[in-house]
């Protein structure tokens, strides 16, 4: 007999909508209130420290929506800092390469030089300086905290909330969660979308039946959960997140099937997993036939925590129109050659299943931005994308 | 003819090592775009029925310390791994339909090899 699989639901759901209007949404001029009331005031991810493992190691991003180039490194002292990419003498930008390991950076202009804790350090020919104080022109700091190796930054001057404040709960429910783990993808894409549709693609299971068909047919579901609903659904202040259920019947394609027997399991395939060894935060209802989690990290990121695996997928804003998408995967540390073919084989799969998920996203921006669709319709499995506007609705101080 | 490159137990797959052996994910990517599925499906079916026993003379090694010749055979199951999924799946092309723009994606460095 078929039966239905009951989602477990948490949190405040009284405020949230399930129809959205959406075209107002999507203007220019919405969209640099965002900037204004959201990005510039919320705690964004912009990176990983797995990538900063030495002293000195260091890596150059950007915050597109603010128009911000940023330095992230592990100092002499062993700490994370995120530094504006700017010099302070006429505000050249610092450093031109990707990443690197250095104990000092030299702008190339005039060789200012900064330690990687950031302090000015030398100043070519200072004595025709008048006035000069090398003490008050370090590079300039941008609060920044590193949780569970993800690195959040806060460009407010004194930002509203803690980290820990603006996660709340879910702050103490991943402690190692991704441990012991090393990035084995980092792929970007520029898709002509906005931002808001782009991170709402990720944030919701009832889509994988359909658009999925042709990378990962049969990996979530099964007879008794016909429509793949979610077993468990939370929503809080700044987040939101669900548990995936696999299918117990999933039958592994050829390659996929051998690559596994070498090795551990990974997407689509989703072994039973000792689940004591979990942290709380991780498939919270503890819920047998556990694929993966998604934790949707208000505004603009997605993590993906897996038993052998996680994701970061963070959509950063360019413009009201375009959108650049960075995921990054992570896998077990290993040696071993047929665990490194085997995660190769898993990624790939998800770089697949990403292609499908794109592919929707630029044809109804252009839907909704023609002022056809009065309304986007919500069902309960994509509460995610109900907290979403509502937490923005916040931020903007709008009723929505 | 060139001097064989793979460990000798699969000197059939000799073949196979100039244009599949490839050293990045961004290379097997173009290559699987780059060819159709009539020229993928050749190597697919080689190096399906010799995965099992790639990968078991493979973990005789660590990653780190793999010799000349198995790091080839290492370079043509990472292809495999990433170019099966067409024929896996029994796709029609060695891409789905409406799939977004292979073209879009770029590739960064990762820590991990390979």
């Amino acid at each position: 007999m078929t039966e239905e699989c009951i989602t477990i639901f948490k949190g405040d759901t009284s405020r949230l909508k399930n129809r959205i209007p959406m075209v107002d949404r999507l203007s220019k001029e919405f969209y640099e209130q965002e900037v204004k009331d959201i990005f510039a005031k919320s705690w964004l991810i912009i990176g990983d420290s797995k990538e900063l493992a030495n002293k000195g190691d260091y890596f150059v991003t950007d915050v597109p929506p603010l128009k911000a180039s940023l330095i992230v490194a592990r100092g002499e002292d062993d700490k994370v800092r995120v530094f504006r990419n700017i010099c302070r003498h006429r505000g050249d930008k610092l450093i031109h390469d990707a990443s690197g390991c250095a104990k000092f950076f030299t702008c190339k202009f005039h060789a200012w030089n900064y330690s990687n804790t950031g302090k000015l350090v030398g100043v070519t020919d200072q004595g025709q300086f008048k006035d000069l104080s090398k003490e008050n022109l370090g590079l300039i700091e941008i609060h920044s905290e590193v949780w569970e190796d993800i690195i959040f930054v806060n460009f407010q001057e004194q930002p509203e909330q803690t980290l820990k404040e603006w996660l709340g709960d879910i702050y103490n429910q991943y402690t190692g969660f991704s441990a012991n783990r090393v990035k084995v993808a980092d792929h970007r894409v520029v898709v002509n979308t906005n931002w808001n549709l782009a991170v709402n693609a990720f944030c919701e299971g009832y889509h994988n039946l359909f658009i999925h068909k042709n990378t990962v047919p049969d990996y979530q579901g099964s007879p008794t959960n016909p429509h793949r609903h979610r077993p468990y659904l939370e929503v809080g202040e700044h987040f939101g997140r669900y548990s995936a259920p696999g299918n117990p019947n999933h039958k592994p394609t050829p390659a996929e099937g051998i690559f596994y027997q070498h090795s551990r399991p990974m997407f689509p395939s989703f072994a039973h997993f000792d689940m004591d060894a979990l942290p709380i935060g991780v498939n919270p209802s503890r819920f047998k036939q556990w694929a993966f989690d998604i934790v949707h990290l208000f505004p603009n990121t997605v993590i993906g925590p897996q038993a052998n695996t996680n994701s970061i997928m963070m959509f950063w804003p360019i413009s009201h129109e375009k959108t650049d998408i960075r995921v990054m995967r992570f896998s077990y540390k290993t040696d071993k050659p047929s665990d490194r073919i085997a995660q190769a084989h898993s990624l790939v799969r998800n770089r697949e299943v990403l292609r499908e998920d794109l592919a929707t996203m630029e044809t109804q921006f252009q839907s909704i931005i023609s002022n056809g669709l009065p309304f986007m319709h919500l069902s309960e499995q994509e509460q995610l994308l109900q907290n979403h506007y509502r937490a923005a609705d916040d931020m903007l101080k709008r009723e929505g | 003819m060139s001097k064989n490159q793979l460990p000798h137990e699969f000197s059939d797959l000799e073949v196979w090592v100039q244009d599949w052996a490839l050293t990045s994910e961004a290379a097997r990517y173009q290559k699987l775009h780059t060819v159709t599925l009539e020229q993928l499906k050749p190597f697919y079916d080689a190096m399906l029925s010799q995965i099992d026993s790639v990968l078991t003379y493979l973990d005789q090694y660590t990653i780190s310390k793999l010799p000349a010749d198995a790091l080839i055979l290492y370079n043509l199951a990472m292809t495999f791994a990433e170019t099966a999924h067409p024929l896996d799946l029994n796709w029609k092309d060695v891409d789905f339909p409406d799939a977004y723009p292979w073209q879009g994606f770029e590739f960064r460095t990762v820590s991990a090899t390979g």
